[in-house]
């Protein structure tokens, strides 16, 4: 049986943590500095002939990656935490089950991703007057699913932490911005070049950003994006956690003591 | 009745890489292991490193899956019903860490809520456990500015607020002052006093394995070769030291060491020699009779220190 108490020690164990320094550039610096740089671009492109619906849909392209980032990193960093601070044999030598600490691991994700957006689109109102903080409420169900999406590259990441170890600590920070160009976040798939337009649309975060630029635009919410895009992220933030179980316990075949070697 | 059953218990590692360039030979760390913990026993897990005794609890707690053999705890099937069974097993290792940048509070407080401790129980506890080892006032600070004995009080602190009935200890008292050393000892045996609670318990220190453990099985190459009280197994070693403080003769004695082949050692005036308790009185009838004479003696009984030495020369040997 699932453990409530359980899965809220582990999700205890890291928000703990959150008023540390590193924890706090992660969460507020970082989503700040990129808001800075491609938001004055956004600017400069306004006063260049772009519309200002063209700078506002750049501007939510910054701020809804940071979902993207946000929840990738929370998947598999926080695996990454255990194995740094030498903690992974005394948290699984507990009754944890797997299932336990991935569901802790959702919920400290949803936590995080809510805080960096909101704190997002209200420093992207006060700075550049942007109204994306009025929209959220049409913009859920995407913004939900470039959650699972995050979910699925940190899941990912954290299943081959789990087997190959501190070896692979850089694998977590790649994954959070690794499809960020092909994607469509911050520009429409028409300027990929033509040969990259036809694989992009295998991955769930395009259709829910060409969603969110269509709310942005007209106001409406496109089902048919939404359907494919929560669809492909759905199987795919599956299939990581399929490879999270099976490395978790290929893992156990040589034991958690070796995970810690750098 | 017996809490813990491990029969036939194997472990293999095999090459670590998929690369056929790459491959090593399979290891067996751990070999047809057997044995059994009875309620309120404490077990001594001996063995020099590498004999296998980390990876016999690891496969212990589920965090290394055995290739071979059954873990049996309460008469259940570890792998069966491992979440179950952990709730009632718990482990302490001075080679293990906790979160660093967590304080001992938070760290004790997140542990019991993974054994789900009551909110009330946990406050209890924890206030408990602290004030008896001596870390009360250490409850803020965060675990990475703690010494490593200090570390290893709240790594037992850990391991006992849950209530378990199984516990593993690895090398609890490693980096402890003698004195704190000496409380862990007393209170690990109160503890079985008061709650039974059986102990699995891995040491260096045969002192320490003598005082504490009801049973000791010794593990070398991954198999166990003896079974049995610290006690039986120090009278198991039939030789003593017979120590002696030369006045004159101490190069007959050694020319009659050496006649007999009787193994000794010389430390400055004195000279140690080993010797099977029955022939005591001959030595020193012959040492008599070559006008040897000697200001003090004494006669060491063996210990539990000197059957691990002894029977880990000998296998040694035997391997070679």
């Amino acid at each position: 049986m699932i453990s409530i108490e359980r899965i809220y020690g582990v999700v205890l164990r890291h928000l703990r943590l959150f008023t540390e320094i590193n924890r706090m550039i992660w969460t507020f610096y970082w989503p700040l500095l990129d808001m800075f740089l491609f938001g004055f671009g956004s600017m400069w492109l306004n006063r260049n002939g772009t519309t200002t619906t063209g700078a506002t849909m750049m501007l939510a392209g910054v701020v809804f990656w940071q979902i993207v980032n946000r929840a990738s990193v929370e998947a598999s960093v926080n695996l990454l935490e255990e194995i740094w601070a030498l903690n992974m044999l005394n948290l699984f030598a507990t009754s944890l089950k797997l299932i336990e600490w991935i569901i802790a691991i959702f919920i400290l994700a949803f936590i995080m991703c809510s805080i960096v957006m909101l704190y997002c689109t209200l420093a992207a109102y006060i700075i550049y007057g942007s109204p994306l903080i009025f929209m959220l409420h049409k913009m859920i169900p995407f913004l939900f699913v470039l959650f699972i999406a995050g979910l699925w590259l940190g899941f990912f990441g954290a299943a081959l932490v789990m087997y190959y170890g501190a070896r692979v600590q850089w694998i977590p920070w790649m994954l959070g911005w690794l499809f960020a160009p092909f994607c469509s976040a911050l520009y429409p798939i028409s300027v990929l070049p033509p040969w990259a337009q036809k694989y992009v649309w295998f991955l769930p975060m395009t259709p829910a950003f060409e969603g969110i630029r269509t709310v942005i635009e007209t106001g409406v919410i496109n089902t048919h994006y939404l359907v494919i895009s929560f669809a492909m992220a759905s199987c795919y933030c599956s299939a990581s956690l399929l490879l999270l179980a099976y490395l978790f316990h290929a893992s156990k075949q040589r034991g958690f003591a070796r995970l810690t070697a750098d | 009745m017996s809490v813990l059953r491990v029969e036939r218990l194997t472990k293999t590692f095999s090459s670590g890489s998929w690369l056929p360039w790459n491959k090593k030979e399979p290891f067996t760390a751990v070999n047809n292991v057997s044995f059994v913990l009875e309620r309120g026993e404490i077990l001594g897990f001996l063995g020099v490193n590498g004999a296998g005794k980390t990876t016999t609890i690891e496969m212990l707690l589920g965090t290394l899956t055995p290739t071979s053999g059954s873990i049996e705890y309460f008469g259940k099937d570890f792998i069966k019903h491992r979440s179950e069974i952990m709730q009632k097993v718990t482990f302490a290792s001075a080679y293990v860490r906790l979160p660093s940048r967590l304080t001992v509070w938070q760290n004790l407080d997140i542990f019991a809520r993974l054994y789900n401790v009551s909110h009330a129980d946990r406050l209890e506890r924890i206030t408990r456990f602290l004030k008896l080892f001596d870390m009360w006032e250490m409850r803020d600070t965060a675990t990475g500015s703690l010494s490593a004995g200090q570390m290893t009080r709240v790594m037992l602190a850990k391991a006992f607020i849950p209530y378990p009935e199984v516990i593993l200890l690895d090398e609890p008292t490693a980096s402890l002052d003698p004195d704190i050393a000496q409380e862990v000892r007393s209170f690990v045996l109160q503890q079985k006093e008061e709650r039974g609670i059986s102990i699995l318990f891995t040491s260096h220190n045969m002192h320490e394995v003598t005082q504490v453990c009801d049973r000791t099985l010794v593990l070398q190459k991954g198999t166990i070769i003896a079974d049995s009280t610290p006690w039986e197994l120090a009278a198991s070693v039939a030789s003593v030291t017979v120590r002696l403080t030369m006045a004159d003769g101490l190069k007959r004695t050694i020319e009659y060491a050496q006649q007999k082949e009787l193994p000794f050692k010389l430390i400055e005036r004195e000279i140690l020699i080993e010797i099977d308790e029955d022939n005591i009185a001959e030595l020193l009838t012959a040492l008599a009779h070559l006008g040897v004479r000697y200001s003090q003696i004494s006669i060491d009984k063996p210990t539990l220190e000197d059957y691990f030495m002894n029977l880990t020369q000998r296998k040694d040997k035997e391997v070679t």
